[in-house]
């Protein structure tokens, strides 16, 4: 509290010892022999005020003054004083009048004015030869704009202003600026516009900002604002001869009277520049300016078949209305479980004090079709921001969604009807992901015919082959008789001796048939049976047997035929022809069976 | 004999410990492919193809990460050396038939009977070292029965000895057919176009022109000049550094 009060006695002694000084002329071009005034005003001391020095003249003449005026005002409970002192002067030589520097030296401290120069056209010239032409007329309007270059979407801000001297009434906007290639935003104003003053060229103007606009460009290149219309009422008075001037002034209200006119804004042209290529993230869709984006799910939890709204909201300063939709392409983006429908946007634009701000919001409506975890993936939405010159990208956190199963998915085991199923539809393309194992490594280049390897394993065995075969003859060789070749040949043998024995039958001397009927079986049993024919005895005939299983029954009989034979021969026990027949047919038969036997175990196998 | 054994048992150890090597510098790119670096994963298998390695795991990876960073001939060129390597692995040939789908030129092969497709089906339905293995274990199988005949002096079964060496000659054929056919290998184009000559000469005819990922066959090579054929049979020659073997 009392820091404020001091603040405020504080402020009130600056501007007691703060003045303010300042030259200014009622018109910059006047003919020659006319008069001009100037005004010495000095502001914010209530008295004590010396006369300033005279300033110096080139071109005009002093005629009249100084006469003093003195004005007072009380704003915000303080007393300001305003001391005006007014020469009459009258130019002399056609070109340019000087006015030189007045000085005021209040309080110890020196205050100089501005030189200001005056157009002295000859007598029958206008007074408006060159130079902007609304800076010597009553009433002009001008254009500000905060800046002559900008990006594409980036705002700029259009102020226009009225500059009057005389007093004027009921201004009406009557034409707005096309403005091809923008998007424009009114910002609204005060509704009593507020009243400052401005020196140009000398001149003293009162000025009232009357409307604003912001500015989005949508293109590229020189964009131009065309002109604003405003038709006002001005007072105009009567222009006389008056040595002094004096009584030009409005209040007297003399001579004074109302035109309509229209005056018009100077257009504006405005270099749009496309936006920075280098550093542009891929996902920019044209938004320039600040912005916070957030991601929301009205519910974490819903059964199927039942509405969701996903909500973007994008909050900040900039393009607001022309910002693009953060899902391009709702179908790929979304799992195919969540059905999507196009978002409802909603804008709400702030526009304050020249700033353009606000929200936009998109609300997607998603039905859930199958029950599970639905995960929504975060999103990325990039701006370009002017200030920093630099792009900027925002991403939402991935939400999810938890969906239970619907109350009427129907079918009795509560799946999904035949009718509603779906193919698994594909979405995108890609290669397949790398290798995590990486398998067994070769050298390569080496074909494998090359290899030394190669051709040992492809050999190697085919030696052992030909060693194998090799020993095994060696072995056959030191056995004296070739066995297996004695066993192949055994039955046409055997076949041979028996027919040779049937010769023999009606022989006398009995002996030679019974030994070659003894011969014949037992060579042929030793080869069948693999044995060498020497010494082939009764006994390595069992052996040789029992090795087989080969039935005994055929062995008993060869027995009975082998004793039966030695029986004849060595004791001369002949039988009688028909016995000898039936010897020889019981030969013929053990042949015969061995033969069948060997024929069906070789089948076997 | 003696030396020779100790010189073969360091020779395997020293093998050992490249291969051990080599292994964990492709997993070294797995982790780098894993975390999206795949500049870095391209570098490391690169490596270990460079220092005279290959599995077709590695030809697999190369490819794909030729593919990620467009160089499609490169990728296309992995993973057909990949197929020699892996024929029946499905991920190679999808990934080979993507990469494919940005070569430019069309080349028609001749219609033949269809027995012969089948015929090529069989034939690359292993790779070389599975059919070298496969006659090498035919043949020592063979050798096997007929050793076993010989010793059991003909009490054993002829059909399984039969079967067998009737396969050790099927895949020995096979062997020796692809082994000729790759004395005159595929290759790839690397570049974005070629100009095919008449002959072997910077002056000679402008035949055909082909662009970058086109397969071709290198009938023979001449001072710095491949003589190549196309699928439609059509010859000629281009420079030798605008095409990689496969």
């Amino acid at each position: 509290m009392w820091s404020v009060l001091l603040l405020l006695l504080l402020s009130a002694s600056i501007a007691e010892a703060q003045i303010e000084f300042r030259a200014s002329v009622d018109q910059a071009t006047v003919r020659v022999g006319e008069q001009v005034k100037l005004l010495l005003e000095v502001k914010g001391a209530a008295s004590g005020v010396p006369v300033p020095v005279t300033p110096s003249l080139v071109g005009l003449e002093l005629a009249g003054g100084p006469f003093r005026s003195t004005e007072l005002q009380i704003i915000n409970g303080r007393m300001i004083g305003s001391t005006t002192y007014t020469y009459v002067l009258r130019a002399s030589n056609p070109g340019t009048g000087k006015i030189g520097a007045s000085t005021l030296t209040f309080k110890g401290k020196q205050y100089t004015t501005q030189p200001i120069d005056i157009q002295v056209t000859g007598a029958g010239e206008p007074t408006t030869p060159g130079g902007p032409k609304g800076q010597t007329e009553d009433v002009f309007v001008r254009v500000r704009t905060d800046k002559k270059k900008t990006y594409q979407n980036e705002k700029v801000l259009l102020t226009y202003s009225i500059y009057f001297r005389s007093s004027i009434t009921s201004p009406e906007i009557v034409r707005l600026p096309r403005t091809a290639g923008f998007w424009g935003e009114e910002v609204p104003l005060a509704r009593d516009l507020p009243v400052h003053e401005e020196v140009i060229s000398g001149v003293q103007y009162r000025v009232a900002v009357f409307k604003q606009m912001a500015l989005f460009p949508t293109q590229t290149g020189k964009l131009i604002v065309e002109a604003l219309t405003l038709r006002i009422q001005v007072e105009v008075k009567a222009r006389r001869r008056d040595p002094f001037g004096l009584f030009n002034d409005p209040f007297f209200g003399m001579g004074a009277r109302t035109e309509t006119r229209e005056v018009h804004s100077p257009p504006v042209t405005i270099e749009v520049e496309s936006l920075p290529v280098e550093g542009q993230p891929a996902d920019f869709s044209g938004a320039v300016g600040d912005f916070k984006i957030e991601a929301t799910l009205d519910k974490t939890a819903v059964p199927a078949h039942e509405a969701v709204t996903l909500t973007f909201r994008i909050n900040g300063e900039g393009n607001i209305k022309t910002l693009a939709d953060p899902i391009p392409e709702p179908k790929t983006f979304f799992p195919p479980d969540l059905e999507s429908y196009d978002p409802k946007v909603t804008e709400d634009i702030r526009r304050t004090g020249g700033n353009i701000s606000g929200s936009k919001t998109f609300e997607y409506l998603l039905i859930p079709r199958a029950a599970g975890v639905q995960n929504i993936p975060s999103i990325t939405y990039s701006f370009f921001n002017p200030k920093s010159k630099r792009y900027h990208t925002l991403s939402t956190p991935a939400l999810t969604l938890q969906v239970e199963k619907g109350a009427e998915t129907g079918g009795a085991g509560g799946g999904v009807p035949v009718a509603l199923k779906r193919g698994v539809e594909q979405i995108g393309e890609d290669i397949a992901y790398m290798k995590v194992k990486s398998g067994a490594f070769h050298r390569r280049g080496v074909a494998p015919y090359e290899e030394m390897t190669f051709w040992l394993t492809l050999t190697a065995p085919w030696a052992a082959v030909a060693m194998v075969f090799v020993e095994r003859r060696r072995r056959d060789k030191l056995a004296g008789t070739p066995l297996r070749l004695r066993n192949l040949r055994a039955p046409s043998q055997a076949r041979k001796g028996l027919v040779r024995a049937r010769k023999l039958l009606g022989r006398s001397d009995g002996e030679v048939f019974y030994g070659m009927v003894t011969h014949t079986l037992r060579d042929y049993l030793a080869g069948r049976l693999n044995r060498p024919a020497e010494d082939f005895t009764m006994v390595q005939l069992e052996e040789a047997w029992k090795e087989r299983t080969w039935p005994s029954e055929i062995l008993e009989q060869a027995r009975r035929i082998l004793d039966e034979c030695d029986f004849a021969r060595f004791a001369s026990g002949d039988f009688p022809a028909p016995r000898r027949g039936e010897l020889l047919r019981e030969a013929e038969q053990i042949v015969e069976a061995v033969e069948r036997i060997i024929a069906t175990e070789g089948k076997k196998k | 004999m003696r030396r020779t054994t100790i010189f073969l048992l360091l020779l395997f150890f020293f093998s050992m410990a490249a291969t051990g090597a080599t292994k964990s510098l492709f997993e070294k790119g797995v982790d780098a492919y894993r975390q999206g670096n795949v500049d870095e994963a391209l570098r490391v298998w690169q490596s270990v193809y460079e220092r005279g390695y290959e599995s077709g795991a590695l030809c697999y990876n190369l490819g794909n990460a030729h593919f990620r960073i467009e160089h499609t001939a490169q990728a296309i060129l992995f993973y057909e050396r990949a197929k020699n390597l892996l024929p029946r692995d499905k991920d190679v040939t999808a990934n080979l038939g993507l990469a494919r789908l940005s070569i430019v030129d069309r080349v028609e092969a001749p219609v033949r009977l269809i027995i012969w497709n089948w015929v090529d089906v069989v034939r690359d339905f292993f790779s070389l070292r599975e059919l070298r293995l496969l006659f090498i274990g035919f043949g020592v199988l063979s050798c096997a029965c007929i050793i076993a005949a010989i010793l059991l002096s003909g009490r054993v079964s002829r059909t399984l000895p039969t079967v067998v060496l009737v396969l050790w000659i099927v895949f020995g054929v096979v062997f020796v057919w692809r082994s000729i056919l790759d004395s005159q290998p595929y290759a790839i184009i690397t570049v974005d176009k070629v100009d095919v000559k008449s002959a072997p000469d910077e002056t000679a005819k402008d035949v055909f022109a082909l662009h970058e990922g086109l397969k071709i066959r290198i009938k023979s090579g001449l001072a710095g000049w491949l003589n190549i054929e196309l699928a439609d049979g059509r010859r000629g020659w281009i420079p030798a550094a605008q095409a990689e073997q496969i």
